[in-house]
């Protein structure tokens, strides 16, 4: 009932927004329009559109502006009607400069820029650096693609995931697994969005690697947390990802090779100015090419196929469709392991599938932006043997789980004067599929099905330098008879070089993901409806502070607390299986980010430190058995107190070499004391003909700390010209450079470690015409 | 800062950072090892007052899982009566089990007394003990108690001076019309606990009924109950007082080791033997065969 009653307000309050914003739109002016690239015709983000009134003289008066979005739109409105001096710049691109004069109404102007000529020589001109690692705004990251790439990679090209995981505050199982814990949430509490698509495992089974390499990445969104209204459904945070559309005014082509990827992209008008498309593929040659030169097993093999239609049928209008296919395959545990053997040799195998459509719509006389997306995506991920005996066994051992979403959602912008209302709905439908074989949760097979429907409601008021930003978020589920109401605030107050922000929010996952966490291999999730209708919540609580001290130097530092109810653990056994019962628990994550990031031509410098601290806490009538108290407190194993990354990169008489230095303190585990056999004594135990069972002894869960994580990675490269219409890439790296023995899976039940990738060198060559 | 950062001292931050890594590489990537229990023993077993053999598992610990070895341990068992001051000797002998795994079974050729106190000992080569301290239950003779009658048929039994019952097994002996006769054992489960003057057990035969015509294959005369149960030690009760193996399989959830892991108790089975009264039985589906067989 309130939650009815709260979306009738919202209705309302949107009835209401819709018409002073009509009212207001018909007595003043409003230019608007979109902002591309020239030389292929893609949207521009985070251009800068400014209009200074001119008195009849010819003299300056105030300065009105926007910022264009992944859209590469931008809106002034509330203009009063007259002359003014307009420019339209953005990083890298000659700016535009021009008068215009405007009469009261709606004025739709799409401006394309030129690069500067620096830029066409290859150079990266310094400019407004919005999008900076340390430009922090309540929890909000702008990654461009440029970021992505000054990050060393084992390919020429640089991906997304390798630049999120030099993050503070992202914890990672490493160089293999494909697992990212932000901010103390754990993979499964990650909202991952392509063009609006979710994506729920883009992350590769190798670690340097995701769906989004930075050739197709327009801009990522990362919010560790304190995301507003429009985002809902998870408790942790939100990577969204807007991909590049392709290439509006001719055809262009890449392909690249290195030892662990190899890629192929090509993109073109399909009419020209008006409808372009762009075709990705990249395969994983880990196999084919690293195994051969590295002495550790490698048993991973990837790939992800990408594609975009992008169509303008008229000027206040656009029509996308993407689609993604992603398939991953790696061995978990003890690589050297046989099927039959105690230590693991298990086999993880998962493939995401998403198709997604998305309209934009500007209307002719009011400044109202529309967009309706529709949407399916599906995670298919079995855990299984690597080497079963039979198929029988095969079949028996190889747990599966699927999740299948069908999303629709619109979204509605309304522009006035001094801020915007952004509202919108959403209805989604998840099936849930697993056959687990009795081998997790004693759960044989289950199917669900969980439909979620709402609406959101964000408006922005601007006021000088205040910006505050209230929303709230509505959520029902008919089938569960639940609902939400989450309300969410965003604000930031700015003067100079200094800026405060503030965000917070209260946060429902009715969907979750359960895994044995009790030891750093664990990559399979089930996904499930929340046990018990128990539905997980979270709390959100972040204050940052930003200072831009010069034009190439930029500091920031954020403190933030999680708190996190009805999650689900595995409880603590003595017992060696998977088989595990889940217990309630309730989570805690604090911690400070630290940020500085120097720039001066093409060379940087990005220095961060986290520190965090991850409580999880259960109550149950077993932990007095066990450890004299209801009340358990313990360290989750994600739960890093330190991190420290420092990135470089910097031109040296042609090249460019770079280099990323990590530093993460121990990870948490359960250590074993030793190992026996357990006879149950619920009598005299027949001791001539029960083996009994294998038992760990434990002191108390994740009583210990494993080593300390840190690795040194560089690379090298000079990109050679062939011709006017060709170039060619030349990258030569050093990963982990000083072989340092960083653990990925420690066998809790065998004590053998798995580790990361020792010292590796690479040399990738990439072609673009 | 009031001048620019030169490219030259960014990259030379970053060789700071260098350096440092390479500090840091010589730092120790091994995994803190605990304190190690090697020369640690888990104790499984019981002593049996109604036997001339004693047995009782030594399971070493190890540092990985399920590596027993079949080689002697190198421990010297004994077990001393605290009342008599007698001494015994144990055994090892090398058992290999049908999953192919190899426990090493420590006997004795000795019966321990009815309501005797025992201590066992492991000793290690450093003279340093894992030991536990065994009271052997006292001798238990069943009193059976007053059929109950209304509201279905129990037997109470009372089992004077019992500490504990572990398993207790009710054996039904019924009757075919051809005269034929079987058995049917079942577990009692949860009409067993402690009194006053020890422990009783009911048996709710009007629960049992259908479930014994069932396992019968069909309606049987019910001619004799036999109730097996294993009388034990006082100190063996678990935690809640249930036999949950999950909870159970936590080191020192029910543990009388000292020095090491594991339960060792004592426990003998007895018996309470009787026949059912026609009457008692009218009120079931049991048939009355007593008239027409021997």
């Amino acid at each position: 009932m309130n939650a009815l009653s709260t979306t009738c307000s919202v209705l309302r309050l949107l009835a209401l927004g819709v018409g002073l914003a009509s009212a207001a739109a018909a007595q003043t002016a409003t230019v608007r329009g979109f902002v591309t690239d020239e030389a292929d015709g893609q949207p521009l983000i985070g251009a800068n559109v400014s209009l200074q009134a001119l008195s009849a003289q010819g003299a300056p008066g105030a300065v009105r502006g926007a910022a264009t979005d992944t859209d590469g739109f931008y809106a002034v409105v509330g203009l009063e009607p007259g002359r003014y001096a307009l420019r339209v710049s953005s990083v890298g691109y000659e700016a535009l400069v021009d008068t215009l004069a405007l009469p009261s109404g709606v004025r739709a102007l799409d401006v394309a820029l030129a690069a500067a000529a620096a830029e066409l020589a290859g150079a990266t001109v310094e400019g407004d650096r919005e999008a900076s690692a340390a430009n922090l705004d309540a929890g909000l990251q702008r990654i461009r693609p440029v970021d992505v790439r000054s990050v060393p990679s084992p390919d020429v090209s640089g991906d997304l995931a390798n630049y999120v995981v030099s993050l503070s505050g992202v914890v990672t199982s490493g160089d293999r697994g494909g697992q990212l814990f932000i901010r103390g949430g754990e993979p499964t509490q990650n909202q991952v969005f392509l063009d609006g698509i979710p994506i729920f495992q883009p992350f590769h089974v190798l670690g340097f690697y995701s769906a989004f390499p930075a050739d197709l990445l327009q801009s990522a969104d990362l919010y560790a947390g304190g995301y507003d209204a429009g985002y809902g459904g998870q408790l942790s945070s939100v990577l969204d990802v807007s991909a590049r559309t392709g290439n509006l005014r001719r055809f262009a082509a890449s392909a690249s090779a290195a030892p662990f990827v190899a890629s192929a992209s090509v993109e073109g008008p399909v009419v020209r100015d008006r409808v372009s498309a762009i075709l990705s593929a990249r395969v994983s040659t880990v196999e084919q090419i690293a195994a051969r030169y590295i002495s550790d097993p490698l048993p991973f093999a990837f790939g992800d196929l990408f594609g975009k239609l992008y169509y303008t049928p008229t000027a206040t209008s656009r029509f996308s469709v993407t689609a993604l296919r992603t398939w991953d395959r790696g061995g978990i545990g003890d690589p050297e392991a046989s099927a039959t053997s105690e230590a693991r040799a298990d086999e993880v195998r998962y493939q995401n599938t998403a198709l997604g459509a998305r309209y934009l719509l500007l209307p002719s006389s009011v400044p109202f932006l529309a967009s309706v997306r529709l949407s399916y995506s599906d995670l298919d991920s079995q855990l299984g043997p690597r080497m079963a005996a039979t198929p029988e066994d095969e079949s028996r051992l190889t747990r599966a789980s699927r999740i299948s979403r069908f999303d629709g959602s619109f979204d509605f912008t309304y522009l006035f004067r001094f801020g915007g209302l952004r509202t919108g709905g959403f209805l989604r439908t998840t099936v849930l599929r697993s056959a687990l074989g009795g081998l997790f949760q004693n759960v044989v097979s289950e199917n669900e099905t969980v439909t979620e429907a709402g609406l959101y409601l964000q408006p922005e008021f601007r006021v000088g330098g205040l910006r505050v930003s209230p929303g709230v978020r509505v959520t029902t589920l008919p089938l569960q008879s639940q609902a939400f109401v989450e309300p969410r605030f965003r604000g930031a107050f700015e003067v100079g070089a200094h800026r405060l922000s503030v965000a917070a929010g209260l946060y429902n996952q009715p969907v979750v993901g359960l895994s044995d966490r009790r030891d750093a291999t664990s990559v399979f999730t089930v996904y499930t409806v929340a046990p018990d209708r128990q539905t997980p919540r979270a709390s959100h609580l972040i204050a940052g502070y930003h200072l831009r001290a010069a034009s190439w130097a930029d500091v920031s530092v954020e403190a933030f607390t999680k708190e996190i109810r009805d999650l689900s653990v595995a409880e603590f056994t003595a017992v060696p299986r998977l088989t595990t019962r889940l217990i309630p628990a309730s989570g805690r994550a604090r911690g400070l980010d630290l940020r500085a990031e120097f720039h001066r031509g093409r060379a940087q410098l990005l220095v961060n430190y986290g520190l965090s601290s991850v409580v999880y806490t259960t109550v149950s009538a077993r932990n007095e058995l066990l450890f004299d108290d209801a009340t358990f407190h313990f360290r989750p194993g994600h739960d890093r107190r330190h991190q420290a990354t420092v990135i470089a990169s910097v031109p040296v008489v042609g090249f460019t070499a770079a280099l990323r230095f990590q530093y993460g303190s121990g990870l948490p585990y359960s250590r074993a004391l030793g190992f026996d056999q357990f006879l149950l004594p619920d009598g005299a135990p027949d001791v001539y003909n029960d083996p009994g069972m294998p038992r760990v002894i434990y002191e108390r869960p994740f009583n210990a700390l494993l080593p300390a994580y840190h690795r040194l990675d560089v690379t090298v490269e000079r990109v050679f010209p062939l011709g006017a219409a060709a170039r060619l890439t030349v990258q030569a790296g050093l990963l982990n450079a000083y072989d340092r023995a960083n653990l990925f899976a420690y066998d809790l039940f065998t004590l053998r470690r798995v580790d990361q990738l020792p010292v590796v060198p690479t040399l990738g060559f990439r072609l673009d015409t | 800062m009031t001048a620019l950062l030169p490219a030259a001292r960014a990259w030379r931050s970053a060789l700071v950072g260098l350096v440092l890594a390479a500090g840091l590489a010589a730092c120790d990537d091994s995994i803190d090892t605990p304190d190690s229990l090697r020369g640690t023993y888990t104790l499984w077993g019981a002593l049996d007052p109604t036997s001339d053999v004693q047995s009782i598992r030594v399971v070493p610990v190890t540092d990985t899982i399920g590596t027993t070895s079949a080689a002697p341990l190198p421990v010297t068992v004994t077990s001393t009566d605290l009342q008599t001051g007698a001494e015994a000797a144990w055994r090892d002998s090398v058992v290999t089990f049908s999953d192919g795994s190899v426990g090493h079974i420590y006997r004795s050729t000795f019966r321990p007394a009815y309501g005797s106190r025992h201590r066992f000992v492991v000793r290690r080569p450093d003279g340093s003990d894992i030991s536990a301290l065994i009271t052997v239950p006292p001798f238990v003779e069943p009193v059976y108690q007053t059929p109950l009658l209304v509201g279905g048929v129990r037997y109470p039994v009372l089992w004077p001076g019992a500490p504990q019952l572990n398993r207790v097994l009710v054996t039904y002996t019924v009757q075919e019309t051809s005269c034929a006769l079987a058995e049917v054992t079942r577990e009692l489960v949860g009409t067993s606990g402690p009194v006053e003057f020890g422990w009783q057990t009911v048996i709710h035969l009007a629960e049992d009924d259908d479930t014994i015509q069932r396992i019968a294959g069909g309606p049987r005369g019910l001619r004799r109950i036999r109730i097996t149960a294993e009388v034990a030690s006082e100190d063996w009760r678990p935690p809640g007082g249930v036999f949950d193996p999950d909870v159970l399989a936590e080191p020192g959830s029910l543990g009388n080791v000292r020095g090491g892991f594991g339960f060792v108790g004592a426990a003998y089975n007895t018996l309470a033997d009787f026949v059912p009264r026609l009457t008692d039985l009218s009120s079931t589906s049991f048939l009355n065969t007593a008239g027409s067989c021997p």
